[in-house]
C-alpha cells in the first residue's frame, strides 16, 4: 500500500451525490461519498445490492454524472464543466471497467477482434494495436483462444477477455463491477488469480466492488457501503472485526472469521488478524497451542 | 426418518448433445439415482459434470436417450403426449429465473402456472398468497410491475410462480446465484421452510458449498456426467478428501478445520458449519483445559 | 446450442476463401453484370462454363451449392415456363402449334438462358460472398468499400457497419436465450402446441416479453461497455486488421474482365441463337 501521507490519491471523491427519478419521486443512491484510492492498492468496495456501490464504480470513470460533488483523477476535477470530450476519453482510458454479466460486454465476434476494440477507438496505429492485442492475451491467458467467437467460451473466459479488452488500453486502474457473481467457482478463481496478477505484477490499482467477503479478504483496504453512505473503511481485518456492523449492512463476515469471533464471544483471547483460512488458522492455532 | 421414500427415480440414464457431430457432449453417462420425498437434496459438481442436464431430465425437457425417468414408480415417457402433466409434478426454477417474468403485475406473474394448470379463480388467488408468503414477497409489490423490482425480489417472484403450482418435487438450479448474503438467506431459508411445510420433495443445485451444508439434508455429488457420491450433508462433508478430489470446494468452515489439522492439531471431521466449528473447537479447548488442570 | 454457425458460410481454405473480402464483393458485382451482359448461346456457354470454375475453385461440395439452388428452383421454372409458352417468335421459328398454345424456338432459348442466368446469379453471389466469406469479414469489406461514401456524402456507413456487426455478436446469445425462455415456460405449463393460430400466436407473448426485457438490459450493458472502452463512432477509429490486395487479387479481377470482354465478343457470334 503507498498510503503515504502528503501522497496526491489517484482517484478522490469529495461529497459525491447521485441521484434518480423513479415515478416522479427522486431516489438518491449516493449521499455525499468520500473515497480516495491510491496509486497500486487493490480496494474493495462492498454492500448489499442497492448499497449504492455499483452506481459509484460508474461515477469513477464517467459513465456516471454525479448530481453534485467532485471526482478528481490525479489532481485533475473530471467533473469540471470545461473538461474537454479528449480529457473525458482519457480518465475512460486510464480506468477501466468490467462489468458483471459476461455476456454483454463483448462487441465483436471474434476474441481478438474484441480485444481491439478499445485501442482501434483511441486511434492507435495497426502494428501497436496487434502488439497490444497479443499481449493482453497472454496476460489473461488466453492467447489459445485468440481466433474464438465469444459466444464459444465459458463464462470465466469471457471476463478474462474482457479483462484483456480493458488491457489493450493500458490502464492504470481497473474497476471490477461484481465481475465474478455470475461466474462458477473454477471462472471465479481464475479471474481473481488474473486480478491479483495484475495489481502486483503489473502495478495496476484495482477496485473491485462485490459483496462475497472473501473477495473483500484478498484486498488490501475494504470500503464498506451502505445505503449511499460510507459506513466504514479499514483494512479486511479491522472490517471483518466488527461483525454486528456488517450485520446491519445485510452483510455477513467470511466463515472462518465467524467461527474464530464465536470463539471470542465464549470468552477465549484470540491475538493476531482475524480475515482469511491462514490468518485463522494462526490465530485458532496460537489459541490450541496455547490452552493446557 | 428412518424410512425415507423414492419419490423420482433415475434408471441408467444416458444422454448425449449433438450427438453424431463434432460438438458430440456425453452430459449423463448411464446414471441412477434417487431422489426422496420430503427432503431437501443438494446437487453440486462443476460446469460441465452434467448437473443442469440432470435437472432438466428431471421434469420432462430432456428425453433420455436411454434409460428411464420415474415418478412414484411411473415410466415419465411412456405417454410422451403427456409430458405436461410430469412438468406440473415437478417444478423447476432455471438459472437466473428473473428473465421469465412478463405479466404486467407480481400477482398476474405469479399466477401463470397455476392458471395453465385450469384451476378456479378463487384457487389461484389462494395459491398466489400462499406461495408469495413463502417466498418473501411482500403485499405491497403485488400490485407492482416485475419489471420495477430489484435483483432479489424478481428471483423470488420467479420461485414462488413455481411454488404455486405446488408441485411434488421443487427443482431450483442456482437459485441464489449473484445474491448478497441477505438475498441469499432470503431465499433458501424461505425454501427451506417451504419444503418443511409442504413436505414435498425439494432439489437445489449450486455452488456454493456453505449453501449446500446449512440448508440441504441429502447431497449428491456429481462428476463426468456421473453421480459419485450421495449422502447426508454429514457424510458427505466427512469425506473432505474425496470432495476435493473431484475437484470442488469444501465450506470454508470445514477448509479452515482441515488448515489447522494440518497444523498438527486433533480436530474432529464432518464439521460444516459456523455454529458446528465453534463447539467442535470449544469443546476441544475445554478438553485440554482439563487435562491441563490434571 | 453452442454450435450454431451463422450464416452459410464453409470452412476451407480453397483459392475463394483467401481471395480479399472486398474484391470478392467487386468480383461478385461484375459477375452479375456479366450475366445480364450475355445474349447470344455462345456467351451463355462461356457463363457456364466460369460458374462451374468458380464452383471448382471454392472447394464447395456439389452437394451444398445445389442446396443454395434449390429454394428458386420454383421461380426459376415459373419465370422459363412463362418464357417457353408466351413468348411470341418469328413465324417460321414455330415448334409446336396446339389449340392457343404456341411455342416458338425464341421462347426455348430465352427459358434456357433465364435458368442458366439465374443459376449465375446464385452461383455468384453465393460462391463470393456468403459461402467463402464469414459475415464478419463481409461486413468489413462492405464498411471499407463504402468508407469514400462517407468523406463524399457524410454517409454513416461505419455506424452501419457496427450495427451488423453487434447483430451478428448478439445472435446467437438471443438464440440461447430464447431457448431457455421457453424451457422455463414450458415448466409453467405453456403449451406451444395446441389451440388455433390465435391461441399459438398468443402463447408466444411469455417468450416475446422476457426476451425483450432481456435484449433491452443486454443493450445497457453493451453501451456502457462500449463508453468505456472510448467508443466515438467512426472519427478517428484505427484497425487491428490492415487489409492488402495481394497479387492473387489481381489475377482474379483480370480474369473477371477477361469474362466480361469475352461476352461481350461472344454475343457476337452467330451459332444456334442471338438475342
Amino acid at each position: 500500500m503507498n498510503n503515504e501521507e502528503n501522497k496526491i490519491p489517484f482517484i478522490k471523491t469529495q461529497d459525491l451525490c447521485f441521484s434518480y427519478e423513479d415515478n416522479g419521486k427522486s431516489i438518491e443512491v449516493l449521499k455525499k461519498v468520500n473515497i480516495e484510492i491510491y496509486k497500486g492498492e487493490y480496494v474493495a468496495i462492498i454492500g448489499h445490492n442497492g448499497s449504492g456501490k455499483s452506481t459509484l464504480a460508474r461515477l469513477l470513470n464517467m459513465i456516471l454524472e454525479p448530481d453534485s460533488g467532485k471526482i478528481f483523477v490525479d489532481g485533475k476535477d473530471i467533473t469540471d464543466e470545461n473538461l474537454t470530450e479528449d480529457e473525458m476519453f482519457d480518465v475512460r482510458r486510464r480506468i477501466g471497467l468490467v462489468q458483471q454479466n459476461p455476456d454483454n460486454q463483448i462487441v465483436a465476434t471474434i476474441v481478438e477482434e474484441d480485444v481491439a476494440f478499445g485501442p482501434e477507438n483511441l486511434g492507435i496505429p495497426s502494428a501497436e494495436i496487434r502488439e497490444r492485442v497479443d499481449k493482453a492475451l497472454e496476460i489473461v491467458g488466453m492467447t489459445q483462444y485468440a481466433r474464438y467467437e465469444p459466444h464459444r467460451l465459458s463464462g470465466g473466459q469471457k471476463q478474462r477477455i474482457a479483462i484483456a479488452g480493458v488491457l489493450a488500453m493500458l490502464p492504470e486502474c481497473i474497476i471490477f463491477d461484481e465481475s465474478t457473481a455470475m461466474l462458477d467457482p473454477k471462472g471465479r478463481k481464475d479471474v481473481l488469480k488474473t486480478v491479483k496478477q495484475l495489481n502486483e505484477e503489473k502495478g495496476i490499482t484495482v477496485i473491485t466492488v462485490t459483496h462475497y467477503m472473501n473477495e473483500a479478504a484478498m484486498a488490501d483496504r475494504i470500503i464498506v457501503l451502505d445505503n449511499g453512505q460510507v459506513v466504514a473503511q479499514g483494512t479486511p481485518a479491522q472490517i471483518f472485526e466488527n461483525e454486528r456492523l456488517l450485520n446491519a449492512c445485510s452483510l455477513d463476515v467470511p466463515q472462518c472469521t465467524a467461527v474464530a469471533l464465536g470463539l471470542k464471544k465464549l470468552g477465549y483471547n484470540l491475538n493476531g488478524d482475524i480475515y482469511d483460512i491462514p490468518s485463522c488458522t494462526e490465530a485458532i492455532g496460537k489459541l490450541l497451542a496455547d490452552t493446557n | 426418518m428412518t424410512e425415507k421414500n423414492v419419490k423420482l427415480s433415475l434408471q441408467d440414464v444416458s444422454f448425449t448433445y449433438a450427438k453424431g457431430t463434432p460438438h458430440e457432449m456425453k452430459a449423463l453417462d448411464n446414471v441412477s439415482l434417487d431422489i426422496y420425498a420430503d427432503t431437501v437434496t443438494g446437487i453440486i459438481g462443476h460446469t460441465g459434470s452434467g448437473k443442469s442436464t440432470l435437472v432438466q431430465m428431471l421434469n420432462g425437457l430432456i428425453k433420455p436417450e436411454s434409460g428411464r425417468v420415474l415418478i412414484d414408480g411411473e415410466d415419465v415417457w411412456a405417454k410422451p403426449k403427456e409430458i405436461t402433466k410430469v412438468r406440473f409434478k415437478v417444478g423447476l426454477v432455471m438459472q437466473y429465473p428473473e428473465y421469465q417474468l412478463f405479466e404486467a403485475t407480481v400477482k398476474e406473474d405469479i399466477a401463470y402456472g397455476p392458471k395453465n394448470l385450469g384451476l378456479s379463480k378463487e384457487e389461484v388467488a389462494e395459491r398466489v398468497k400462499s406461495a408469495a408468503a413463502f417466498a418473501g414477497i411482500t403485499q405491497d409489490i403485488m400490485e407492482k410491475s416485475p419489471f420495477e423490482l430489484s435483483g432479489g425480489q424478481k428471483r423470488r417472484v420467479a420461485i414462488a410462480g413455481i411454488m404455486a403450482m405446488h408441485p411434488d418435487v421443487l427443482v431450483l438450479d442456482e437459485p441464489a446465484a449473484g445474491l448478497d448474503p441477505a438475498g441469499r438467506k432470503l431465499i433458501l431459508g424461505g425454501l427451506v421452510r417451504y419444503q418443511r411445510m409442504t413436505h414435498c420433495a425439494v432439489v437445489i443445485v449450486s455452488h456454493s458449498m456453505e449453501d449446500m451444508a446449512l440448508y440441504c439434508d441429502d447431497i449428491i455429488v456429481m462428476e463426468n456426467s456421473k453421480p459419485i457420491m450421495h449422502g447426508t450433508s454429514r457424510e458427505i462433508f466427512t469425506q473432505e478428501e474425496r470432495i476435493v478430489n473431484a475437484g470442488l470446494d469444501v465450506p470454508e468452515v470445514t477448509a479452515l478445520l482441515k488448515s489447522l489439522r494440518e497444523n498438527g492439531f486433533d480436530i474432529p471431521y464432518g464439521v460444516y458449519t459456523v455454529d458446528q466449528a465453534i463447539n467442535a473447537l470449544h469443546e476441544l479447548l475445554k478438553q485440554k483445559k482439563r487435562k491441563g488442570n490434571n | 446450442m453452442k454450435s450454431i454457425t451463422f450464416g452459410q458460410f464453409y470452412p476451407s481454405s480453397s483459392p475463394m476463401h483467401r481471395l480479399d473480402p472486398r474484391m470478392k464483393v467487386i468480383l461478385a458485382i461484375l459477375y452479375i453484370v456479366c450475366s445480364f451482359l450475355c445474349q447470344s448461346t455462345a456467351a451463355f456457354i462461356a457463363l457456364l462454363v466460369s460458374s462451374v470454375l468458380i464452383i471448382l475453385l471454392s472447394n464447395i461440395p456439389a452437394k451444398i451449392v445445389l442446396r443454395s439452388v434449390r429454394p428458386i428452383l420454383i421461380i426459376i421454372m415459373i419465370t422459363s415456363l412463362i418464357n417457353v409458352f408466351m413468348v411470341k417468335g418469328e413465324p417460321e421459328n414455330l415448334l409446336v402449334s396446339w389449340n392457343f398454345i404456341n411455342i416458338y424456338t425464341e421462347g426455348v432459348f430465352n427459358a434456357i438462358f433465364i435458368v442458366v442466368r439465374i443459376f449465375a446469379l446464385v452461383i455468384g453471389s453465393s460462391m463470393f460472398l456468403t459461402y467463402t466469406t464469414t459475415p464478419i469479414m463481409l461486413t468489413d469489406a462492405i464498411e471499407r468499400l463504402l468508407s469514400p461514401l462517407h468523406k463524399l456524402f457524410k454517409l454513416k456507413v461505419h455506424e452501419f457497419a457496427m450495427m451488423m456487426t453487434i447483430a451478428l455478436r448478439f445472435i446467437p446469445t438471443f438464440v440461447d436465450e430464447a431457448d431457455k425462455i421457453i424451457s422455463a415456460q414450458k415448466s409453467r405449463g405453456m403449451d406451444f402446441n395446441s389451440g388455433g393460430l390465435i391461441k399459438r400466436a398468443k402463447a408466444f407473448v411469455p417468450v416475446l416479453i422476457p426476451l425483450f426485457a432481456s435484449a433491452y438490459h443486454k443493450a445497457i450493458d453493451l453501451a456502457t461497455a462500449m463508453e468505456c472502452r472510448c467508443y466515438r463512432g467512426g472519427d478517428g477509429r484505427t484497425r487491428m486488421t490492415v487489409l492488402k490486395l495481394k497479387p492473387r487479387d489481381f489475377v482474379a479481377f483480370l480474369f473477371m474482365l477477361l469474362l466480361g470482354v469475352g461476352v461481350v465478343l461472344l454475343n457476337r457470334v452467330p451459332f444456334l441463337y442471338v438475342m
